[in-house]
């Protein structure tokens, strides 16, 4: 078995894992594990999750639906890579939320990103994470590990942060510069820039990425020990497709792979404490309803959100479904939000951690207009 | 007389249109709170029509994990002493959100891992020793290496020495694979792939987490032993198959050759 001290000198920069426990007051005393996989760039949900049973899909967007999606409901399928996550879906221990966002419309990465782990309503307005200030509240102190401690988790108490010798294994620099740059353009200039991009990172380099199947074994053998940690995180980057996105196969679908078996990865390497977890994804934001002249898709609004582990009873797709008509789409072009994700991260602490919704919304999210979606995911 | 039967037959109207007031109260009470939820009840009228009971039957299914519902006009007043009552509230919370089931009819059967490999489906020779050799699983259709490096055989079983896993996702297509990037492709309409990451795992060890490969007991049979011998007869090292498809279609061939 993995030990702690073990497991700290080889994992890898893009993860990070903390909450060591130590007595707490909660509703209930409750041991669960939360794990955020952060799905940055904007995933397509329309792509992973299609409303198949909406005739509008086919008419917006013709060529970006996977031609053989399993079919989950009469109104919603599932990308046929998401093969592993299929199956926890039969079994119960998988659920979706769909036409969902953090509150956020601007199209920014930075921006996005930044609200999606700090939870607040405006970007930068906060420098900790909603999973942090969870975390400080249930009496779960920080043991994280990561080169650049992720905003998601800062504010937990005893927040310790671990910065690996082994740099050779890093995320490149390189990629995070030519995020910056992207970052600072928009429509043909962004388009070409992400397909150099693509093309600067082939150059041979040993500044590598650790790949997330790895982390998210780690992340499991480390997180099923007794007194092991209680809350991981977990990055995938490149969702940024603004060019040859893919539909059955490409790139978002290979991406769609690869978080299908880091969900399969973990749960393997949980054993017994999968029954003890909830796993959910997060993303800045979702990507435009229509492809754009590359292929590709741009910044939208509403995503999909992919929640897994032993505390879900009932799978389901949880969705006030908006509708995929031009009339019907955040200023005509994006899938629009109807559900508040900072619900499902709320749903998710109280089930892990046994606060009370309205403690999580009022101390933790500051907003008391926050629904409670517990019993939709969790009931 | 005709007085009494006067007052008999007001009574019955009254008591008839007293009902009818009372039932149609009883659906406009569930009708407003259903306003409330997601669950369209239609025109808040007092009417009991398709849509009233198709919302109402939804919501009640709904925080009834999806058990079918048969509600009908006559349960009116239970249902809307329900919706008033205690219960009210946590139905309200229920119908802010609509859950759709699911439903997969179709058979996933048992799925692996990237990091598996499963080679077990092979027969080869046992009692060979072999103190170093080469070794490649190759994703065949791609050419990508999924792992290489040195591996000794002992009686006719691998033990792996220092050894290279490259972890990551191959691309598909014909495009040029990148030597030391092999899960970059290049394409006309750019470079695609994700990062890589290469693991160096040295003699005695193994990757963390374990790429899974799941050999036979009598997996290896020794190749020639020649060092001119061109990759073709190299190739000859293992008996039958050297083949495992995974179950998202990618076809990976394990190889050894170079042994001393």
């Amino acid at each position: 078995m993995i030990s702690r001290r073990h497991f700290l000198s080889i994992a890898a920069p893009a993860l990070a894992l903390s909450g060591y426990p130590v007595h707490g007051f909660t509703k209930e005393p409750i041991e669960g594990r939360i794990i955020v996989i952060m799905l940055q760039g904007g995933m397509d949900g329309l792509l992973a999750i299609p409303p198949v049973g909406d005739d509008n899909l086919f008419k917006q967007r013709k060529a970006l639906v996977a031609s053989n999606p399993l079919k989950l409901n009469p109104l919603f399928g599932i990308h046929p890579n998401f093969r592993n996550f299929s199956k926890m879906l039969k079994s119960n221990e998988a659920s979706i939320v769909h036409a969902t966002s953090f509150p956020y419309t601007g199209r920014s990465h930075f921006e996005g990103q930044n609200i999606a782990q700090s939870g607040s309503k405006l970007p930068f307005s906060t420098n900790t994470g909603w999973l942090g200030r969870a975390m400080d509240f249930a009496k779960i102190t920080g043991k994280a590990l990561s080169l650049d401690a992720p905003l998601l988790i800062r504010g937990a108490p005893e927040f310790d942060n671990f910065y690996p010798a082994n740099i050779e294994k890093t995320r490149s620099p390189q990629t995070a510069l030519i995020d910056l740059i992207k970052e600072t353009h928009d429509g043909d200039v962004m388009i070409a820039i992400d397909k150099l991009s693509r093309g600067s990172m082939s150059r041979p380099s040993r500044l590598r990425a650790r790949d997330p199947l790895s982390l998210a074994t780690k992340a499991g053998e480390s997180m099923r020990e007794l007194n092991g940690p209680r809350v991981a995180v977990l990055t995938i980057p490149e969702f940024d497709d603004h060019s040859s996105i893919g539909s059955t196969t490409g790139h978002h679908p290979e991406l769609f792979t690869l978080l299908d078996n880091v969900f399969y990865n973990l749960k393997t390497a949980l054993k017994e404490q999968w029954d003890n977890t909830i796993v959910l994804t997060t993303t800045e934001f979702g990507r435009t309803v229509q492809e754009n002249g590359s292929a590709g898709t741009d910044h939208g609004y509403g995503s999909v959100g992919l929640l897994a582990g032993g505390l879900i009873n009932k799978s389901s797709v949880v969705a006030n479904w908006p509708g995929l008509a031009s009339k019907d789409l955040y200023e005509k072009r994006d899938l629009f939000a109807t559900i508040d994700y900072r619900s499902v991260c709320s749903a998710c602490i109280e089930a892990a951690f046994g606060l009370e919704h309205d403690f999580i919304i009022e101390k933790v999210f500051e907003d008391k207009k926050i629904a409670r979606i517990y019993e939709h995911i969790f009931g | 007389m005709t007085k009494i039967k006067l007052k008999i037959t007001l009574f019955a109207i009254l008591m008839v249109f007293g009902t009818q007031v009372q039932a149609e109260e009883n659906v406009l009470c569930i009708q407003k709170f259903l306003t409330k939820t997601v669950f369209n009840p239609g025109p808040s009228d007092g009417a009991w029509g398709k849509k009233t009971e198709t919302a109402i039957n939804q919501l009640m299914s709904q925080a009834n994990n999806f058990e079918p519902q048969n509600i009908k006009k006559s349960d009116a007043e239970n249902i809307c002493k329900t919706l008033s009552g205690n219960q009210g509230s946590k139905l309200n919370e229920i119908g802010q959100f609509k859950r759709f089931p699911i439903v997969i009819t179709e058979d996933i059967g048992e799925i692996k891992s990237l990091t598996d490999f499963d080679f077990t489906n092979i027969t080869l020779s046992t009692n060979v020793t072999y103190k170093r050799c080469s070794f490649t699983i190759i994703q065949t259709k791609k050419g990508f290496t999924r792992a290489n490096g040195i591996v000794g055989i002992e009686n006719g079983t691998l033990v792996f020495k220092n050894h290279v896993w490259n972890a990551g996702l191959a691309s598909s297509g014909r495009d040029h694979l990148l030597k030391e990037e092999a899960n970059l492709k290049l394409a006309k309409t750019g470079v695609h792939g994700i990062l890589p990451h290469l693991s160096w795992v040295a003699e005695g060890e193994v990757d963390k987490p374990v790429q899974y490969i799941t050999l036979g007991k009598d997996y290896i049979k020794p190749p020639p032993k020649c060092y001119s011998c061109s990759p073709s007869s190299l190739e000859e090292g293992i008996l039958g198959s050297n083949n495992y498809t995974d179950d998202y279609g990618n076809t990976y061939t394990f190889k050894i050759s170079s042994c001393s």
